[in-house]
């Protein structure tokens, strides 16, 4: 008796809760949810930067660009300001053709080939936003040790290349926190649950 | 051609999802609404699961029941959503796209009722929660053992379990407003 008043209180429960929501309840736009879904995922490639063909061209060309500059520059005067770009360039030039690379290596319409390959861009993107802080480093000490007093003995000059080179890192440092960083985070919880398809069975099958 | 190819393989996935969308879109909100507090968090988590459905579409094999399937995604989005309800969407701009309204022309007492159900299961410990909505939306052991892991007999003594304490729950209640 008791166990037939309980199923019989469970399937009004049953009842009770399949009529909360039901389909004719609900209006959803999909088309728009849809829409806002594909912006989301067409603004991937602006959010992550790296390996995109406009970059991997551009930062290509800054490479030969710098380089000839340089080279005309320390022809002429023995010193170059461009230097430090001159070897940059080519070293990150290196970072946006390598990830256009590798990704032929994935599938991107398989949700795990897609959350691996744009980690692998946040990494990378961090990678060398550590690099480039180096550099910047370099960049303050040949400044302090007056490796461009040759080029322009001007104080102006150098305030200019400081504050350039102070701008640098912390933009550098900005975007490493509070952008990449969290993106990092995301995508990582991200895979983790696609890898873990079962998520209370480590906690509660005990 | 690797364009064409591409193009008609996202038509064809938009059509699937929307009529996914449209067939389960009561389960998935009735879903988002047990781990979830406000309505503005019940559609973040609506739109979170969606955004999960689109991109794990391909990977659909018809082996599994697409119900199974779905709750499966579901349930994982809404775990971690309910771990982690603090983050949000950054730059996410809010678009109306769900309009609810109410089901049917309740009288007051099933409206009190139907929120005391939803207090009730909110009140459980979220491994709990997950099965008993499954098991509220009339999903099998078998079902439910296949989305959460866990074994059929330990899902049979844990529902013995978890509807003795919702129907005491729900008895507690009506007994106190009487």
């Amino acid at each position: 008796m008791n166990n037939e008043q309980s199923a019989e209180e469970l399937n009004d429960l049953k009842n009770l809760w399949q009529q909360t929501i039901t389909n004719d309840s609900l209006k959803i736009k999909e088309r728009e949810m849809l829409r806002e879904i594909q912006y989301d995922m067409d603004t991937f490639d602006e959010k992550f930067g790296f390996g995109t063909w406009k970059q991997v061209i551009f930062t290509g060309l800054m490479s030969v660009m710098m380089i000839l500059m340089s080279m005309k520059q320390t022809l002429q005067i023995s010193k170059s300001i461009f230097l430090l770009l001159a070897i940059m360039s080519p070293i990150q030039f290196i970072f946006h053709l390598w990830t256009k690379l590798e990704k032929r290596k994935y599938d991107l319409f398989k949700t795990e080939d897609y959350y691996t390959y744009n980690l692998e861009r946040v990494r990378r993107q961090m990678a060398w936003l550590r690099y480039s802080s180096g550099f910047f480093l370099g960049g303050c000490a040949a400044l302090y040790a007056g490796y461009w007093d040759e080029i322009s003995a001007d104080l102006t000059f150098h305030i200019l290349l400081l504050a350039a080179l102070v701008l640098g890192s912390v933009y550098g440092i900005w975007q490493y926190k509070y952008r990449l960083m969290p993106l990092r985070n995301n995508l990582r919880d991200a895979l983790f649950d696609i890898r873990n398809p079962y998520p209370i069975q480590n906690d509660a099958n005990s | 051609m690797t364009q064409t190819t591409d193009t008609k393989n996202i038509a064809s996935r938009e059509v699937d999802f929307v009529r996914l969308l449209d067939d389960n879109k009561a389960r998935i909100m009735r879903l988002c609404r047990a781990y979830t507090v406000s309505r503005e968090d019940r559609e973040d988590l609506f739109q979170e699961i969606a955004v999960h459905l689109w991109k794990a579409l391909p990977n659909y094999r018809a082996e599994a029941q697409i119900s199974t399937w779905l709750y499966r995604i579901a349930l994982n989005v809404a775990l971690r959503f309910s771990y982690q309800t603090k983050r949000r969407k950054p730059n996410a701009e809010r678009i109306p796209w769900i309009e609810e309204t109410t089901p049917h022309p309740h009288d007051d007492a099933t409206r009190e009722r139907t929120e005391q159900l939803h207090r009730c299961i909110a009140a459980l410990p979220e491994i709990d929660r997950s099965v008993m909505v499954l098991y509220l939306e009339e999903c099998s052991y078998k079902e439910i053992s296949e989305i959460t892991g866990l074994t059929e007999t330990n899902i049979g003594a844990k529902i013995s379990r978890i509807k003795d304490k919702l129907l005491g729950c729900m008895r507690k209640s009506e007994g106190g407003e009487a």
